[in-house]
């Protein structure tokens, strides 16, 4: 056991360094800097994304097969690393990190042929329509309903809090196709192009006054049937797989460093000695937080799901993402309740305001526990 | 970058657990901690033969040259068997011998288990002897010897030529308050590196602290998950409350923060060496693992209600260890304090803690 980079390791990180500094431009670590939500918009998001595809590293936790790099997950840290070190942006996971498995895992042959290079290209933007005004945490009660007609089905109901829907061309939904003894025996996992007839999509403003979510309404929407991924019924077996990548998945330390920089950056003074001590609690977190994501995600093989951990890495992400912005809050001091447009101060608020979220989406932090309990403790 | 154990760790993992589990009757302890005793001496040498004194001493010193790693996942085996014996202390003194010359004996016999030598960083070497006080030091009790390490050199003291007072400490060993003036000694033979040595037994003994706490946690867990599913009230397992259950999974992650934090003191001093990279990552190691022991600890006596807080089962002796562990390490300002003085100050924290350059 040992943190050495060997000499290959050393070469690869030299590498990215350099497709760095060629790359990434000004604009696009301004777009990044000025993130006060989950993602970037896309405009900063898939400009970098289309750098990346060129020299083929869009999807670094994809086999080569699909035209992913095929990095060990070592390599896939240190890349992470390298490029939130840069302030590159971040990429939009929602195609590549969270649906993208489960169509290599469960979509057939046309399926992945389909839909992977659009998503490796940035030409298909996803969203997911998992929750439902009546379905959050208790996800397997959702009611929005997929009937068989010839070779369509036609979906009536409506989605929640769906990310970025207004940005998208696709959304991977979560369906009801029969009533079963058990809720989640009746769910399908479908593919809806969002430009079809009968879907709607209407803005929901953040706790931080900004529109990253939406209402998605379905109102006889006609999906061909091919659409369907994997088997009728199955669908939440394939949505607990996407939730372990969703949840486990990402690396986020280096993000959260990058975030912690921003914040200290705010200071008009030096910190102060009590300044240096809140920002080293949190530094501290932070560092065994990504010793944390090495020795998870960094010993996974390349596309393997990392199992019930991903809740322990879940609850440490977003309880950290909440310190980091609340610290970022309080070296603003009394200046913390000036909201001036594009200000840094506003961004370190927003993105604070916005943090509260990171406890509640992709399943909230008493869910993760309750999972924790569970798959780690047998209880 | 590695990060998974060789062959030869699991292996010395794997003995000293199967051994303890197999030696290191809770009973026994009991006993022994009532009769205030240092440990246990059939323990002892059969620890040496397993090879815990000679891991921290370089093999060119005539150990076995582990790394952080071996320490650290020996302590984590004694933790979790609430062992007494003062094995940190002599991780401590084989690291601090590893740097002399000519004391050959010195390093035999402790790697044998024939001489318990208790490391003091607190004491001043003069010309007319060694002098100063140290208190609660750890490993003190009925040593052979005291090692004196000095900023400048190393010496070794008979405890007869100081005063040594014993005093039983929170975690049920024995340590001892030392007064010495002018005491004579044995001048070992230091060389040029000599502050480096002096630095990486400071920062093994942090290390190995910390390892046997997560030992001594990760017990805590485990109990308190096995009485959650056995321990029935209302007519069902007390685990099947949803309270319990958020209760425990906080202590869950609790301690799976607090192995990647030691995981990360060990990797980064093998890597990097005594220094400030170090430094850094045993700051972060030593106030998060304290963080977890707060809350693994407090959380596993409340759980197991008043078998928590008697001395029928281990829970209140790993209780009063994770405490003893918080109190030296100093944990609620100390590390804060280091960290913020050394890593902030700088701006290191600014990079990756993992990624270091050796
Ligand atoms: C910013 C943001 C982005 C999102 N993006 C998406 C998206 O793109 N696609 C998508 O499908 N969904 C998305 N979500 C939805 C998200 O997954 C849900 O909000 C989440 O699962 C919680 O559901 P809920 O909001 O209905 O809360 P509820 O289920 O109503 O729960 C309310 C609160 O009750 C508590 N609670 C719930 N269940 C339990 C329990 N079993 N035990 C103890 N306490 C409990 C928790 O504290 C929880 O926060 C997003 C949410 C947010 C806030």
């Amino acid at each position: 056991m040992d943190l050495v980079l060997d000499a290959d390791q050393r070469r690869f990180r030299d590498e990215v360094r350099a497709f760095l500094q060629d790359a990434l431009t000004d604009g696009l670590r301004a777009g990044q800097s000025r993130v006060i939500g989950v993602y970037p918009e896309p405009d900063v998001s898939l400009a970098w994304q289309r750098k990346l595809f060129e020299r083929g590293w869009a999807a670094p936790t994809w086999p080569v097969e699909h035209g992913g790099t095929g990095w060990t997950a070592l390599q896939r840290f240190i890349f992470e690393c390298e490029c939130a070190q840069a302030g590159a942006p971040l990429l939009y996971p929602i195609g590549i990190r969270l649906v993208a498995p489960v169509i290599m895992a469960f979509g057939s042959p046309e399926q992945q042929a389909r839909w992977l290079p659009r998503i490796l290209s940035g030409e298909d933007y996803w969203c997911q329509g998992f929750s439902e005004p009546g379905a959050g945490s208790d996800l397997g009660s959702l009611s929005t309903r997929a009937v068989r007609d010839g070779d369509e089905y036609v979906i009536n109901g409506s989605k929640m809090w769906t990310t970025h829907a207004h940005h998208a061309n696709r959304m991977f939904a979560l369906v009801r196709t029969r009533e079963a003894e058990r809720p989640s025996d009746g769910i399908s996992f479908v593919a809806i192009d969002l430009d079809t007839p009968g879907v709607e999509i209407r803005p929901i403003i953040s706790i931080g006054g900004d529109h990253d979510v939406n209402q998605v309404f379905l109102s006889d929407v006609r999906i061909p049937a091919e659409n369907l991924i994997g088997e009728e019924n199955r669908g939440w077996v394939y949505a607990k797989y996407l939730l372990e990548f969703e949840r486990g998945y990402g690396l986020f330390s280096g993000r959260l460093r990058a975030s912690l920089r921003r914040a200290e950056a705010a200071l008009k003074a030096p910190a102060t000695p009590a300044q240096r001590r809140r920002i080293a609690e949190v530094a501290m977190e932070l560092d065994v937080f990504e010793m944390l994501e090495l020795s998870v995600v960094g010993t996974l093989p390349n596309g393997a799901a990392p199992g019930p951990v991903s809740s322990v890495l879940k609850l440490r992400a977003s309880r950290l993402k909440q310190a980091v912005t609340q610290l970022g809050v309080e070296l603003l001091g009394a200046d913390g309740v000036r909201r001036v447009e594009g200000s840094p101060g506003n961004i370190l608020v927003t993105d604070y305001l916005n943090a509260r979220a990171a406890t509640i989406f992709g399943g909230a932090a008493e869910v993760q526990l309750g999972i924790i309990a569970k798959a780690l403790g047998g209880l | 970058m590695n990060l998974a154990l060789s062959d030869e760790q699991q292996l010395f993992a794997d003995g000293i657990g199967r051994f303890l589990e197999k030696r290191y009757a809770f009973e026994h302890r009991r006993q022994m901690v009532a009769e205030q005793r240092w440990g246990d001496p059939a323990i002892w040498s059969a620890l040496a033969e397993l090879g815990c004194f000679g891991i921290a001493v370089p093999e060119t010193a005539g150990g076995f040259g582990g790394g952080s790693v071996e320490i650290g996942l020996m302590m984590r085996a004694l933790g979790r068997h609430l062992a007494i014996e003062p094995v940190a202390a002599a991780v401590v003194a084989g690291t601090l011998l590893g740097g002399t010359e000519g004391a050959d004996d010195l390093i035999e016999a402790l790697i044998g288990g024939e001489m318990r030598l208790a490391p003091c960083f607190d004491l001043v070497c003069g010309v007319s002897g060694v002098s100063g006080s140290a208190r609660s030091l750890a490993g003190g009790h009925a040593a052979h010897g005291l090692l004196a390490a000095c900023e400048q050199s190393l010496h070794l003291v008979d405890p007869a030529d100081v005063r040594v007072t014993p005093v039983p400490l929170l975690d049920d060993t024995i340590g001892v308050d030392v007064v010495a003036e002018d005491a004579p000694s044995r001048r070992l033979e230091v060389g040029a590196d000599w502050p480096r040595h002096r630095a990486l037994a400071i920062a093994r003994g942090q290390l190995a602290r910390a390892w046997q706490a997560l030992g001594v946690l990760e017990g805590a867990l485990d109990a308190t998950t096995a009485y959650m599913r056995e321990r029935r009230q209302f007519g069902r397992p007390l685990g099947a409350f949803q309270t319990i259950q958020h209760r425990v999974a906080e202590m869950t992650v609790a301690a799976k923060e607090a192995e990647v934090a030691a995981m990360l003191g060990a990797l980064v001093l093998d890597a990097a060496g005594p220094g400030a990279d170090a430094e850094r990552a045993l700051s972060a190691a030593t106030g998060r693992i304290a963080a977890a022991s707060a809350i693994v600890a407090e959380t596993a006596v409340q759980l197991h209600g008043g078998m928590g807080v008697s001395d029928e089962l281990d829970i209140s002796a790993r209780f009063r260890h994770l405490q003893a562990f918080r109190f030296r390490a100093e944990a609620v300002e100390q590390p804060v304090e280091r960290y913020a003085e050394a890593v902030v100050a700088s701006g290191a924290h600014h990079h990756s803690a993992v990624l270091v350059e050796a």
